[in-house]
């Protein structure tokens, strides 16, 4: 498949998500599994993309379903159908859906989107990425005391940031990061983030210019559903490193 | 109660205040970002004076003789007095995060007693006098009735204190993580107050901000049903040391807790 096709059905994966997350209002909307940190709509909304994956020769990659779809097929597509799922649930206007394609050279291309807002960004592999017709690039902060830093969890000692985000979706917040919005983002808890957490916003930054990597420096292009990467992504290569440096657990 | 005040009456005329703010803010968004890197500051200066003028209009001709205190121009801060945040959360507006808030809130005898926080760019209006309710859009709402497990706090970074404060800060920021389910930090903490009156977060924390931060929306959320303090539990001392603890009444107990336990 080509990457506009992916992208094509990745729209249509967006719009089935959008579908049935606005048919979920009051307690239906915030109901919860028996899965830690799941909720009915991360259920719902998968079954609603998984249909529309399912029509295009891919293997699916789903933080709620695992590994699906045709063995050999030449492109994997790793998806969170809610990244932000607490937000959704309380109608926190940072939420969204997050599908990356995979094929044999690597990324290819990915589509984020914030459900609440309807702002979508696209990367493709060598072409950049977009929101609309607005290219994004990242800004140019080299300096911790410049930066404004999207958090998960929480580093100790707290950095010499000019100030910081805890806004609770990681794909949301590494676009942030590609768009200028964000200098940077780092995740202080270890090993907790799965590849369709990051793998969508991964390409974005990657395109728009701006720097991601693994805390320990292992791969982050991987599609297993066990696997678990820490993030730190920033606008600048010194200011990832300022940034990783700062945040190290002592 | 505040008997020499016609409170639906200036309800009404903060309402009004803040949407007009609100046009200004709406208005400027967007084209704000490209002129941070030519000339850091000044372009958002416009736009929050003009917000502020706005503000400023309305209440001058709804409320003539109480004075207001503005986050950008001053002013007089009487026993009887408006407190105005013309563009709360200017970092967001900088980079096109449209969590930003308009907060206009009168303050008599030392507590707020009407209270408009509007959120322009997200579509939300949020007020609240003194006995009467707490609304959003026109709906009543309700602080969460979450217990502290299941519950996220918002807070902020107390960047207007001196460094000195993080030594009291960050322990407290470390151990919310470990109480409750999670935490935000939007950038706007007259939305971080509204979101708490609404239960969309279900409470909130941050140390030295400025009255026109926080009167109106501690006031949503005491009128949500929810409670106000300092650090140390003061009912009133926050409005003036911006050390300001809100929430449910089991979040904010649990908020103090964690304080007093930092």
């Amino acid at each position: 498949m080509s990457h506009d096709e992916l992208l094509a059905l990745f729209a249509g994966a967006a719009g089935a998500q959008h579908d049935v997350i606005a048919a979920l209002t009051g307690q239906a909307r915030r109901e919860r599994t028996m899965r830690p940190g799941q909720y009915a709509l991360d259920v719902a909304a998968d079954a609603a993309v998984r249909v529309v994956l399912a029509r295009a020769e891919v293997r699916v990659v789903s933080e709620e379903s695992g590994t699906t779809g045709p063995e050999h097929a030449a492109v994997v597509v790793v998806v969170d159908p809610v990244d932000g799922s607490t937000n959704c649930a309380r109608e926190i206007p940072y939420w969204g859906i997050s599908l990356c394609a995979i094929d044999a050279d690597g990324l290819l291309c990915a589509l984020v989107e914030n459900g609440a807002t309807g702002e979508r960004s696209t990367a493709i592999r060598g072409m950049g990425a977009w929101q609309g017709t607005a290219r994004l690039t990242p800004s140019t902060n080299q300096r911790l005391e410049d930066a404004v830093v999207a958090v998960s969890g929480s580093p100790h000692p707290v950095p010499r940031w000019r100030q910081y985000r805890a806004l609770g979706s990681t794909a949301l917040a590494l676009c942030d990061v590609a768009a200028g919005r964000l200098d940077a983002f780092v995740d202080c808890v270890p090993d907790a983030e799965g590849p369709w957490d990051y793998l969508g916003g991964l390409l974005v930054c990657r395109e728009a210019g701006a720097h991601v990597v693994d805390r320990l420096d292992r791969e982050l292009v991987v599609c297993d559903p066990t696997a678990r990467r820490q993030v730190v992504a920033a606008a600048t290569p010194e200011l990832l490193e300022a940034v990783r440096a700062s945040t190290e657990t002592p | 109660m505040t008997p020499s005040l016609d409170l639906d009456a200036l309800l009404g005329v903060a309402i009004t205040a803040a949407e007009a703010g609100g046009r200004v803010v709406s208005d400027s968004f967007g084209a704000a970002r490209g002129v941070e890197a030519k000339g850091p500051g000044d372009w958002v200066s416009e736009a929050d004076v003009a917000s502020e003028r706005a503000v400023r209009g309305v209440l001058a001709q709804g409320a003539p003789r109480i004075p207001v205190f503005g986050e950008e121009e001053g002013g007089e801060r009487g026993e009887v007095g408006w407190f105005v945040d013309p563009l709360d959360g200017t970092t967001n507006f900088l980079r096109g995060f449209p969590v930003v808030g308009v907060s206009v809130g009168l303050v008599a005898s030392g507590r707020p007693v009407v209270g408009v926080v509007s959120s322009p760019l997200l579509g939300s209006l949020y007020n609240a006098r003194e006995g009467g309710g707490a609304f959003r859009n026109g709906r009543a709402v309700r602080v969460g009735e979450r217990p502290p497990v299941e519950s996220i706090c918002a807070t902020g970074f107390p960047f207007r204190a001196t460094r000195g404060r993080m030594s009291e800060y960050a322990p407290v920021l470390e151990q919310v993580l470990r109480t409750f389910e999670d935490l935000r930090r939007p950038g706007a903490a007259s939305l971080d107050l509204a979101w708490s009156a609404d239960g969309t977060f279900d409470g909130f924390f941050e140390l030295s901000l400025g009255t026109w931060d926080v009167a109106a929306g501690a006031l949503l959320v005491r009128e949500a049903g929810g409670i106000v303090t300092d650090w140390h539990g003061d009912a009133d001392a926050w409005l003036w040391s911006g050390d300001i603890v809100a929430g449910s009444p089991g979040v904010h107990e649990q908020l103090l807790e964690v304080i007093r336990g930092a």
